[in-house]
């Protein structure tokens, strides 16, 4: 199964290590591959340090690419952290 | 190897633990590791070396780890995270696979593979717009320098396998670090950084062996196996000497063995002035196997137990049985009259093993000692418990550090009145006579002595924190360490407006800083009138002999004099001289 969705970066400081350490610790749990895009970059989400590149401040929209059979679970989990912008403000 | 010319290279530095120690260099290694470059000649290498790479990295992982495990009873969010964030990073498929690349591609060993990796992210990170994120480049380097440690020489980090003495060269030496070596095979320490307050010297001078610090660059002139012979008291390091200078050296170590014994003979003597004024003397320790040899140095009590050993380094807190059994083994041992037990003084540069995780901007200054006791009390009431419950053992008095206004010890005392209502509802006998005491090393505590006097029965004057805070120096920074100076007026007026605020309200005023502990300023504290100075066991018999012979007359004169100066150096200098002129016999041989 394949998912292409968008998220909303709903936090104050936008992914930034703290973020995106919990970000990998989510994805590292499914089988299925994911990345971010924005429009200058693409980041291997399960990679922390990949992922901080990608500098995704407030407001920003990421397109999420998920591919694997756990996809949807994954992309729901992703959704409900980024709606809760990541137990931040 | 290639065949060693001696070339007495002598090297300056601070001598901050006295005696001579001649032995084999051991380099201890650091985290900054410089990695070297080979071509690989051939595929089986590069299938090596991917390797390397992988259990390097695992390693790394699993020390992260262990050291997460070991912080986690702390509740510390922060540093917690930044762990997990290295444990993240070091998972990070993307920074294997560029790193195996380079092995790969060309043909460089795991070393430089990794520092080709993170040369690459700085070059990335170097182009983001979001600042924050631009200085995370930081973490990727901690994450490679860990990389490249561990694929040098892992090795390197514990003292060759065999059991003959060494000399520690290092660039700086942490608790973890000591804490993990074989002591009794360690004959003298050598580092780049470092002061008469830091660890290193700390460690030494409890062990009584020689320590030379603050030598800036000599880790890198010092290799593993290089003779070296440490002059502690000049504070000299001298590395592949001549057989005739460590014919000469060898001589020294005797003599100044010899004239230990002889200053030991006179130390069980109390130091009381010609003319009667009576100082009580006090020794400053970490551990109880310290004891004894405090006793021979002739210390009277303890007037500083430090108890972060207790919480560092360690994998789980210390139960309150533990704390117990390590105060009681400290409270009451005779002939000792008294035992100051220090709570915990963690946070700043003592807490964290790692001294990456520590980043507070300004950690001397950040959540520690008191402040964190009062944040997370209940690793406070531990060790409040174990100290009341310990207390039957003798006389104990209770020192709490970095107070810094009278809200603070109230809330202290009522979280001690607390514990002690609870544990007397339990049966648990304490004695009535326990002093409560606070530290004055915050300078708004000494303006506020006349008020925090009201609060307690004691004072004791640490006065390596007062210095730094008062004069505003980092003393283990080795550029404004020379500012460093106890003799400075701003110092002695602090101290005096102590012990006059102390001695209003009728408590003892003690002193347990390196200041304390410095012969040359003996004369100077008794005119302070300080009631008690306690010192590291070494300095007792020195500072003892030199009571014994001054009388309060000549002190107090000396200090007219002094107090009217307005500059550090006019001070220092009449000081010395003054010494020098008079007690030249018992003062530690000068430099020459």
């Amino acid at each position: 199964m394949r998912i292409e969705r968008e998220l909303q970066i709903k936090n104050m400081l936008g992914i930034h290590a703290r973020v995106a350490a919990r970000i990998v610790a989510v994805t590292n749990k499914y089988a299925s591959s994911v990345f971010f895009r924005t429009k200058e970059r693409q980041a291997n989400a399960k990679n922390l340090i990949d992922l901080l590149t990608l500098s995704c401040p407030l407001g920003s929209i990421v397109t999420v690419e998920i591919d694997g059979s756990d996809a949807k679970g994954l992309f729901e989990e992703l959704q409900t952290m980024a709606d809760d912008k990541f137990g931040e403000e | 190897m290639a065949d060693k010319i001696y070339d007495d290279t002598v090297f300056k530095g601070l001598g901050v633990s006295p005696g001579i120690a001649i032995g084999k260099a051991f380099l201890f290694a650091q985290m900054e590791a410089r990695a070297a470059y080979y071509n690989l000649a051939d595929d089986t290498q590069i299938k090596n070396e991917i390797e390397r790479l992988k259990q390097a990295i695992a390693k790394s992982i699993e020390q992260i780890e262990v050291i997460k495990t070991n912080l986690l009873g702390f509740e510390v969010k922060d540093p917690i995270y930044i762990l997990e964030m290295y444990a993240a990073m070091l998972r990070d498929e993307s920074f294997v696979e560029r790193t195996t690349q380079n092995i790969r591609n060309e043909r460089v060993n795991a070393e430089w593979a990794v520092g080709m990796t993170v040369d690459a992210y700085a070059e990335i990170f170097s182009k983001l717009d979001n600042d924050y994120i631009r200085s995370r480049i930081s973490d990727v380097q901690d994450i490679g320098k860990r990389i490249i440690w561990n694929l040098a020489g892992e090795k390197q980090h514990h003292l060759p396998e065999g059991e003959s003495p060494v000399i520690i060269v290092a660039r700086d030496l942490s608790p973890a670090d000591t804490a993990q070596m074989k002591i009794d095979r360690v004959q003298g320490f050598v580092t780049d950084m470092g002061s008469s307050t830091s660890h290193t010297t700390i460690v030494a001078r409890s062990l009584e062996i020689p320590a030379v610090v603050g030598m800036e660059k000599i880790s890198q002139a010092i290799r593993t196996n290089d003779t070296v012979i440490v002059d502690g008291t000049a504070g000299l390091v001298i590395v592949n000497p001549s057989p005739e200078l460590i014919r000469r050296y060898e001589a020294r170590r005797r003599d100044y063995l010899i004239a230990r014994s002889e200053m030991l003979v006179s130390a069980k003597q109390p130091a009381i002035t010609v003319d009667g004024y009576r100082m009580q003397i006090g020794c400053n320790i970490e551990f109880a196997e310290e004891i004894p040899s405090a006793i021979e140095h002739g210390a009277e009590g303890i007037g500083l137990y430090r108890t972060e050993f207790l919480y560092i380094n360690r994998h789980s807190l210390a139960s309150q049985e533990e704390h117990r059994i390590n105060y009681e083994s400290v409270i009451g041992v005779p002939p000792l009259e008294w035992a100051t037990i220090r709570t915990f003084d963690l946070g700043g540069d003592k807490f964290f093993s790692d001294p990456k995780l520590a980043k507070e901007m300004n950690p001397q200054m950040g959540l520690r000692a008191i402040r964190f006791c009062l944040k997370e009390k209940e690793i406070f009431k531990e060790q409040l418990r174990a100290i009341l419950g310990a207390a039957h053992r003798g006389t104990t008095r209770i020192l709490f550090p970095m107070i810094s206004g009278v809200e603070e010890i109230r809330e202290t005392k009522k979280i001690l009145n607390g514990v002690k209502t609870e544990i007397l509802s339990q049966g648990v006998v304490i004695p009535q006579d326990i002093d409560i005491g606070i530290m004055i090393e915050v300078p708004s505590a000494v303006v506020m002595a006349d008020e925090l006097a009201h609060e307690v029965d004691f004072f004791s004057i640490g006065t390596n924190d007062l210095i730094q805070y008062a004069l505003a120096i980092d003393r283990i920074n080795e550029h404004v360490h020379y500012l460093y100076e106890p003799l400075h007026p701003a110092v002695l007026r602090l101290i005096r407006t102590v012990v006059i605020a102390g001695h209003k309200a009728n408590i003892r005023v003690a002193m347990c800083g390196e200041m304390a502990g410095d012969p040359l300023n003996t004369l100077i504290l008794l005119a302070l009138r300080i009631d008690e100075l306690s010192m590291y066991p070494l300095a007792i018999p020195r500072v003892k002999k030199i009571i014994r012979r001054a009388s309060l007359q000549e002190a107090d004169a000396l200090f007219a004099r002094v107090i009217h100066l307005s500059s550090a150096k006019e001070i220092r200098g009449l000081v010395e001289e003054y010494m020098w002129d008079n007690f030249a016999d018992i003062l530690p041989a000068r430099d020459v």
